[in-house]
């Protein structure tokens, strides 16, 4: 790795773990192994959004350009958010693509992707699906979301509802995972979500 | 005439001619013969104040053994003089006073008081008077020397160095005592050079004490030094803790120090090390008007400059960006080639445009730039120039002036010229 994003991660290493927001807004980034190059980071659910409570895993990678280039950053934790793919956990932001700027920092982008799942950009989808919901369904996404960080996050809220009708899914032989995908998809519709499993 | 000039300097050794630098040759006033003596008495010893003492490469012997009379001259009957030592000589003569000594050179005519001089024969132990020839030196002659040494020291270009030298021994005792200025001289009171008085700025002892004007100036000085110095360490302290928002290292921390350059951003004051700045700037993976903003503020800067310190505000920027458009324009442009080559940014690139000759070129209009409009159609922009479409437009009008003229012509030359008021009103 170039010299300067190596000592620019050791930097910033610092300044995270140093700053207030650690504690305040629970931003963490851990290393995956002594080469700094791949990082884990942290972030949890912004309160009064359907991800509080949750706490969510992501993949920070550090290319050998860097602070010129951004760091490739996905969600490991699956998430249900319209900027954000529910399959890949790949992030649409700007910051993380064109506009990136070096003065920016691993901070910076968490505390981005932070204010991102607060304030989701529906008409700049990563997901379409997720976003054609948030945008036409908005109770039924904020349910779903709220499903999705409860299951896979840890968020407190329970949808009972909505478990409910994955485990009818479950038990008519379909995988939870896709069980779950389809009726995300299919605004909990159970028929739609079956017909969609079967063809 | 000319072989009594040669006579009297003929056995004399021509001290060119030892260093094989001799432009006369054969028709030399001084002897080429290496037997002959050569005139190498110090002068400076006949004057006592040779400085080489034993070193001297000149003979320091204050002999003044007869000269080598010319035996033709003795032949002859009669004693030709350099016109200074002929008894009629008078200083005071405009003739006589300036003689150049050249190989042609002639006594003035002394056949008059051939008599007197005969009377009245310098004896040998005199030639020593004579001056030294030195060619290509006007022969100045003030009065007649009483000796070699004075001789020697009158309008001579050697006696004007010795004056010189003691004029500046002379101003010597002027000068201030490097040893006092500084600190102690170990001289005190018996120091040949003045002590000076102390300046309350720098605390050195430079002053003269009956010199107000140098006092002012000096004082001056120290003012402004003081000042550039003060600016200078505040620029230091002003520098120090400055983190570059890129590489986030300590800019006046960082190794090489060739490193610890700022990169002046003319539109915002986010602080960047030159290097990163630069290159973030260069990068081409983005969008060159997002790599042109600051990677803090995303406030668009045109150009960066390079600085030593932080500059904080718009003056000190001012006179830094001024500094550097000024170093730049110095130096040759590398796309313009001193002509071969074709720079884009044409009249607005801060470095120079010169032709070898060192004319600077005339700003060119820029190309016309091409852009392609959301229906795929090309358009041209051109830079339009208020005098250029002035000019045109007046062309036209001249064009049409002329075609009405023409065709007012034709009109009258076809039709009777009672048609012509309908035609007019036609137009």
């Amino acid at each position: 790795m170039a010299n300067i994003a190596e000592q620019r991660i050791k930097r910033e290493f610092k300044e995270v773990v140093k700053s207030e927001e650690v504690a305040k807004c629970h931003i963490k980034v851990e290393l995956v192994d002594d080469s700094y190059r791949e990082l884990r980071g942290e972030i949890a659910g912004p309160p009064d959004t359907p991800y509080e409570g949750g706490n969510f895993l992501l993949e920070i990678k550090i290319p050998e350009t860097y602070p010129f280039n951004p760091p490739k950053v996905k969600f490991l934790t699956k998430i249900w958010h319209p900027n954000i793919s529910s399959v890949t956990g790949a992030i649409c932001l700007d910051i993380l693509r064109d506009q990136w700027a070096a003065a920016m920092t691993l901070r910076t982008v968490l505390l981005s992707l932070q204010a991102l799942l607060s304030a989701a950009e529906p008409d700049d989808p990563q997901d379409a699906v997720v976003a054609k919901q948030y945008k036409e369904n908005p109770k039924i996404f904020q349910q779903t979301a709220r499903h999705w960080t409860n299951i896979f996050a840890g968020g407190p809220l329970r949808e009972k509802d909505l478990e409910s009708k994955v485990t009818q899914l479950i038990g008519m032989g379909f995988d939870q995972n896709k069980a779950r995908i389809a009726l995300s998809t299919y605004n909990w519709n159970v028929e739609q979500a079956t017909e969609y499993l079967l063809s | 005439m000319a072989e009594g000039a040669r006579s009297w300097t003929s056995n004399v050794l021509c001290r060119y001619f030892v260093h094989g630098a001799c432009r006369q040759g054969n028709s030399c006033n001084y002897s080429h013969d290496w037997a002959d003596p050569p005139a190498t008495v110090c002068r400076f010893f006949l004057k006592g104040c040779c400085s080489y003492g034993d070193q001297c490469r000149y003979d320091h012997t204050r002999s003044t053994g007869p000269a080598p009379s010319p035996p033709e001259m003795r032949d002859k009957g009669k004693v030709l003089y350099p016109p200074f030592l002929s008894p009629t000589y008078n200083p005071h003569n405009e003739n006589t006073r300036m003689v150049k000594l050249s190989k042609n050179w002639s006594p003035p005519d002394t056949t008059p008081n051939t008599a007197k001089s005969k009377s009245l024969p310098k004896s040998p132990e005199e030639w020593v008077k004579a001056r030294e020839f030195v060619p290509g030196q006007p022969f100045v002659c003030s009065t007649v020397p009483s000796s070699y040494a004075k001789a020697a020291q009158t309008g001579n270009e050697i006696p004007e160095i010795i004056d010189k030298k003691s004029d500046d021994a002379d101003q010597d005792n002027d000068l201030i005592c490097p040893f006092h200025a500084v600190g102690e001289c170990r001289y005190g009171e018996n120091c040949t050079y003045m002590h000076g008085n102390v300046c309350n700025f720098c605390n050195a002892a430079v002053l003269y004490p009956d010199d107000d004007k140098q006092n002012e100036k000096h004082k001056a000085e120290c003012i402004k030094s003081h000042e550039r110095d003060m600016e200078l360490s505040f620029a230091i302290a002003r520098s120090k803790d400055k983190i570059c928002g890129v590489c986030m290292e300590d800019i006046m921390e960082k190794q090489p120090p060739s490193e610890r350059r700022f990169g002046i951003l003319s539109n915002c004051n986010h602080i960047f090390c030159l290097a990163c700045i630069r290159k973030w700037r260069a990068a081409k993976q983005f969008d060159s008007e997002t790599v042109r903003c600051c990677p803090e503020c995303r406030v668009k800067s045109d150009f960066i400059t390079p600085s030593k310190y932080w500059v904080d505000t718009r003056e000190e920027k001012e006179v830094v960006i001024e500094g550097y458009k000024k170093a730049l324009s110095a130096k040759p442009c590398r796309y313009f080639k001193q002509g071969d080559g074709e720079c884009p940014f044409n009249d607005k690139c801060f470095y120079l445009h010169a032709f070898p000759d060192g004319s600077k070129a005339d700003p060119k209009p820029r190309k016309p730039r091409k852009g392609t409009n959301a229906d795929g159609d090309m358009n041209i922009l051109r830079q339009l120039i208020l005098w250029d479409f002035l000019e045109e437009r007046e062309n036209r009008l001249q064009l049409l002036f002329n075609l009405t003229d023409l065709d007012s012509l034709l009109i009258d030359f076809v039709t009777d010229s009672s048609d012509d008021s309908d035609f007019d009103d036609y137009w």
